[in-house]
Formats: C-alpha cells, structure tokens, sequence
C-alpha cells in the first residue's frame, strides 16, 4: 500500500506530500487506509464536500466522509501543530441515540440530541490542497482538528455562518447549504455501519477554507457565537 | 432581564478565548501592588442591555489615602532610576496589555457598550503604543544649553514632579488612560488613575497587566470611585498628588481647578468640544463622507474630537448630504460584540435621556433627516441606551444644538456662501478643541487652518495622532498639551542651572 505508507510516513515526518499522482486505488480502499490510518477509538465523524459545486469539481455525487477522535477535539488552535492549516464554518451535531445501519431520514433526524456551531481546523498532508478524491478521502477527509461551540441549539441553526479572523469576515455561508441533517445522517450510518448516541458529526462547510493566521477566530450565528484563539 | 445571561455569555466568551475570570467581574482596587477588595460596591452596568456585568468598589479616604501613600512612597525609587531602567518594566507592560488583546477588546465593549469593531481597528496596540512609545522618548531626547556671552553657561533639568492622579473618561477608558499613564511614569511620576465609574473594567485590566509586568509596587495605582466628594475630588485636593491630569467634560474640568487651586497643582485638561467638520466644494465628496461618517459616528459619537457640527459649502451641500445620508442608513446599529456592528449603545440611560433631549430640541425646531429614534433590536438589546445615527438640518449657528456638546450620535449640518462665513461660523462656539478640513485646496486648508481657534487641525481625515505632536484644545476645551517634549511642562518639574566659568 503504497499511498498509506506515503501518507503515514509524512504525518510522522510532518512534510507535505505533492497531491494529484494516479495510485491505482478505488474510494472503497481508501476509505480502508483512512480506516488503518486514523483507528480510533472515535468519537465522531466529519462530512466534507458537502456542497454540489465542490463534489462537481471532484467527480462525485454524495459528500466524503473522515473520523474524528477524542485528541482532535481542541480548546484552543496552536497552528504550530498543523502541516498548513485552513479553517471551515461548521455545524455539528450530537446524538442522543444510536442510529442503525439503513435508518431513514426521519428516523435519523429524531436520533440528535443538540445542534452546536463547530469550526473545522482542516489539515491536508497534500500541499495546496492539490489531491484527488481517493488522495483526500485516505487522508481522514483533510482532518486535523475541531472546535465545537459550548451553546447547544434545539435546532439547526438558521440563517448564515459568519466567520472572523481578527474582526474581519473571511467566510460567509449558509446553514442551508448543509443540506438536510437526517439525510446525512442516514447517508452516513449506511457508510459507516450505523452511528452510536453520544457521537458527534461535523455537517461540513457552506464555505470556502480559508487559511488559518494567529488572532481570534469568531464563528456567529444566530446572535451567538463561537470564539477561538489562534496562537 | 438582570444578571445570569450576560454573565454566562461573558464567562463562556472569555472562557473561549483561553481566559478565566470570575464574572460578574469584581473589580477591585490597586494599591501598593495589591489587589484590595474595597467597600461599597456600585454595579457595572453593560450599556448595550442594562444588565449588571461587575461590582466596582467605591474609593473613599482610607484608600485614597493608601494609594497616594504607597505611589509616594514608589516615587523615592522610581523617580530615580534611569530612563532606560524605567522603559526596561513599561516595554514589559506594553507586552502584557498585548497579552490581554483579545479580554481588552471585549472588556472595552461591555464598559462602554462600543462596537468590538472599532476596538479592533488598532486599539489595544495603540494601548500598549502609548506607554512604549514615551519610555523611549525620554531615553533618546536631551535638553537645552544656553552658553552666554559673559563666563556662564545655562543648562536646563527636568525631573519628575511626583504623584500623578490621573482621571479618565468613560468614552474609550483604556486607551485614553494609556495616553497619560504612557508619559507620567516614563518621566518619572508614579500614578494613581480613577476611571470614570461608569467604566471600571479596563483600568481593572490595566492593572492586572502593570502587576503581571512586575512594576514595582506603587509605581502604579487604581482607585475607583466617583467624582464629588468620593475618590475623583479627593485626589485632585489631596496635598501629595503634585499634578493631575483630566479628561472629561468642561464643567467637572473646572470643579477640579478649584479643588486642585489649594494646593497649586499642576494641571493638565483635556475637556468637551463641539468641533466643525468644514466641507468645502473642493473635496473629494466621497472621501469626506468616509472621514465624516467616523468623525460623526465613532463610538456613537461619544468623542470629545467627534466632528459633531457639520459645515457644508452650499454648492454641495445637497450632492454631499445624499451621500452621507445614504451611508449613515446602512450603518449596523446594534448588538457591539457583533463584528458587523457599527454603532454600539450609548454609555447610560441618564447619557441617553441627556442626547435625547437634544433630538427633541432638534425634532421640535429643526428637521432630522435620519435618525433621531431609538433602532428596534431584538431581546435583549431592546432594553439597551440605542440611538440611530442622527443628522439634523435646517438649524441656526446659535441653537443649541449647534452650540453645546451633545456627545452622542447627533450631528447638526449648516450651509455656508464663503471661506470667511465658515471660519467665522467654525469659530462661533465656547470650545475649541479640533477642527477637521476637508479640501483639495492647499491654499484654503493653510488660510483656514490659521483661522481656526482649535488645538488641532485635521485636513481631510480624522483622529490621526502622532504621540510627538501637541495634543489639547484651546479656549473652553481644555489647558495644557501633552505630547512629546510639549508634555515636559506638566509631567516634569524644570530647573535651570547657571554656571560661571571661573
């Protein structure tokens, strides 16, 4: 496995690789190296290319998907600690019960506990964000780490995603884009073989990445709001 | 609503930016490198919804008396240290309040209910700016010499006075105590600062930074309190305060010369202003509504410097208001710690009720063009001291509205024919602080700027300061300039010495 050791060894080197090579791999197997690669135990998954523009640009009809495990869940953002970090606007959700494998929409929908506002520290071991799906996916869906909000919300939060760096908007999107959380729910559970209560799930970005510099990092929504330090 | 929302809201902001602090926030003295708890606490209120954010301690003798002793007592020592050794702990300081940028700029809009916008345009920097910047001027500048004809030679000493009180403002309360803690330590004084009680939380802050900084003991102290006959006028006529240095409105400016007169103070005042902002058909139209917009509007309009009577040469004066109009209705009027907030709440209700008055004066004999109500914000900012921004028209030079100091979001625009009817009509008020200049005429901006009976002149822009440059106002808006060696003569004591050559 060729591209998984690639990837492991720059993870532990913390190198970048150059993205966009033909690794004779299909997404099934890389999802398997995203498997090998980042093990668990998890506490939750992120979707990524979320919207249809971005699953145009890569050739595909349904958002990615990556893992997210207890040490990713950060306080505070030191970017020393990313190959070359971005961050997303997001909303995630917790569950509160399980959700099997096959559930409908619906029935998903019914198994979240609490909506929070999240942001998602992206960081791709490919250099530039170049790569292609099967690069992107077998890299963890370029996760590095995540801020989840401390308000919980009854419901998704409506309206739009404000992100600011220092008081300067760097990325705007809205909620809607997210598209329907039962669905992704249910489309996610299939892929994964069923969710667990207590489990959270980034919805991905309605927003471009954007490149991450030291300051304060402020997600609104809503009225409330998500503060972060960046050092 | 009091109380438990915004003190879980502050408590999670601060939280989320890796700060922990008790809230509501208990403010507490600092004396002697202390933290005292003090008595008789007053609530701090967030102007933005009325809730109560803080418990501020009320300074009375004791610790007036504790805190004058103790910068006293730091004098002996601080005062005589070297220039160099005293910049080595205020870069120190700088550095903390860079530390704190992130708590200041939130602080700063709870106190003051300012937009966080406007704290982030270089505020918390210019802070820390402000009090490295004078720790090295004195380190790099001399003094005079003058040799005589006759055998002698005169040189010129400057030392420091002693203890400075310093009392500050509500309207941008840390920066502007930065402005005077900056030069009275770096010249050698030591300070005891009494912030405005409307706003304690930054000069709390401040002295959080000057205690982590390792400032030696009583070379830095905060009493808070009120004015009359609490901590305010107990300073200005306690004998061992050697200079006081205000800013504030001209009525409490001249209550603190009487009290400061039995001891002969030194004094420095920085009082109200009603400054033109003179718009001359020469400007750049859209530049000037930019310049006007922030000389009108920063901080709510709650500026000693703000631009608050419009002067608009008539063959613009309707191009120009279309323009002002149209950008001051899509100025955000709201919650301040949204960073697309433009205009945040004004500092009280009393404040609010005092602008108001104005609006009506002006609803009553004049037109409001925009503005003049309170904006529809939902809970909990509905119970806030909001005001649109207000543009009055239609009114006479000796309205009130056009004579005193409203210190809100209100400006009153009048027309005029000539260069002469504008100086004339810029000069027709009892202050004289600042005047802005908008013109592509070098000739007119250099007549007029002679012209103006103002401490300082802006040409088409607003609020720039260079801490080398004089900075204070003439006639009833204040005495003295601080700013650069024009501060030598309030902050340090001058002595000559004479020499014969034999």
């Amino acid at each position: 496995m060729r591209l998984l050791e690639a990837i492991r060894e720059a993870r532990r080197a913390f190198i970048l690789l150059k993205g966009g090579q033909d690794w004779g791999l299909g997404v099934e197997e890389a999802y398997s190296i995203q498997e090998t690669l980042f093990p668990g135990p998890l506490i939750g998954f992120k979707l990524g290319l979320v919207s249809v523009e971005k699953q145009r640009q890569m050739g595909i009809y349904e958002p990615i998907f990556g893992r997210v495990y207890p040490r990713m869940l950060l306080k505070e953002v030191a970017s020393s600690h990313f190959l070359q970090p971005r961050v997303e606007p997001e909303v995630a959700l917790v569950l509160k019960e399980d959700i099997l494998s096959g559930s409908s929409p619906g029935m998903a929908y019914r198994a979240i506990g609490y909506f929070f506002l999240g942001l998602d520290i992206l960081d791709s071991v490919w250099e530039d964000y170049r790569f292609t799906l099967v690069e992107v996916v077998a890299d963890n869906a370029s996760g590095g780490g995540f801020i989840l909000g401390l308000k919980p919300y009854g419901h998704l939060p409506r309206g739009s995603l404000r992100l600011y760096l220092n008081g300067e908007r760097i990325a705007e999107g809205s909620v809607e884009a997210l598209g329907d959380p039962g669905e992704r729910l249910s489309w996610l559970a299939e892929k994964v073989g069923g969710l667990k209560a207590g489990q959270v799930v980034f919805l991905g970005s309605p927003a471009q990445a954007v490149p991450l510099s030291e300051g304060v990092l402020e997600l609104w929504s809503e009225g409330e709001v998500l503060l972060t330090r960046v050092t | 609503m009091t109380g438990p929302k915004i003190y879980r809201e502050t408590q999670r902001r601060l939280k989320d930016l890796g700060f922990t602090f008790s809230v509501p926030i208990e403010v507490t003295h600092y004396i002697g490198g202390e933290f005292v708890q003090g008595t008789d606490p007053f609530p701090v209120i967030y102007p933005a919804t009325g809730e109560v954010i803080g418990m501020a301690p009320e300074g009375r003798e004791k610790e007036v008396e504790m805190a004058v002793g103790a910068a006293k007592e730091a004098f002996r020592n601080w005062g005589r240290m070297t220039p160099s050794q005293r910049r080595s702990y205020l870069r120190r300081f700088g550095e903390k309040i860079r530390e704190y940028k992130s708590v200041f700029e939130i602080l700063e809009s709870l106190d003051v209910g300012r937009p966080i916008y406007e704290n982030r345009l270089g505020y918390v920097e210019r802070m820390a700016h402000n009090i490295e910047f004078f720790a090295d001027f004195v380190v790099t500048h001399g003094s005079e010499a003058y040799p005589m004809e006759n055998g002698y030679i005169n040189y010129v000493l400057r030392y420091p006075v002693g203890v400075a009180a310093l009392i500050t403002p509500w309207n941008m309360p840390s920066m502007l105590a930065t402005w005077k803690i900056g030069p009275a330590l770096a010249f050698g004084n030591t300070v005891v600062l009494k912030p405005a009680e409307l706003t304690p939380l930054g000069a709390w802050l401040l002295a959080r930074c000057a205690h982590e900084a390792g400032l030696p003991p009583g070379v830095f102290n905060v009493i808070h309190g009120f004015g009359p006959g609490s901590a305010g006028e107990l300073l200005t006529r306690h004998p061992d305060v050697g200079l006081v240095s205000f800013t504030g409105e001209t009525s409490t400016g001249k209550v603190i010369m009487r009290n400061a007169s039995d001891t002969l103070k030194r004094l420095s005042m920085e009082l109200g202003g009603k400054s033109p902002n003179l718009i001359f058909e020469s400007a750049d139209l859209d530049w000037a509504v930019e310049v006007t917009l922030r000389a009108s509007f920063f901080n709510q309009g709650e500026v000693c410097l703000a631009g608050s009577r419009l002067l608009v040469q008539r063959s613009v004066y309707e191009a120009f208001l279309e323009k002002l109009v149209q950008a001051v209705k899509a100025l955000k009027v709201g919650d301040p710690l949204d960073p697309e907030t433009r205009l945040g709440a004004l500092i009280s209700e009393d404040h609010w009720r005092k602008v108001m008055s104005y609006v009506e004066i002006a609803r009553d004999t004049a037109t409001i063009l925009t503005g003049g109500k309170r904006p529809e914000l939902p809970h909990p900012f509905d119970k806030g001291y909001f005001l649109e921004p207000t543009v009055v028209v239609d009114v006479k030079p000796s309205d009130k509205v056009c004579q005193e100091e409203i210190f809100g979001p209100v400006v009153a625009v009048l027309p005029f024919d000539t260069e002469e009817e504008a100086i004339e009509l810029a000069n027709n008020t009892p202050y004289g602080l600042n005047a802005i200049i908008q013109t592509r005429d070098v000739g007119q901006a250099i007549r007029v700027s002679e012209a103006l009976e103002v401490g300082t002149v802006w040409v088409n822009d607003w609020f720039v300061r260079d801490l080398r440059a004089p900075f204070g106002g003439a006639k009833q808006s204040g005495i003295g300039r601080e700013g650069g060696h024009y501060g030598y003569d309030f902050y340090y004591e001058t002595k000559n010495v004479c020499i014969a050559n034999r």
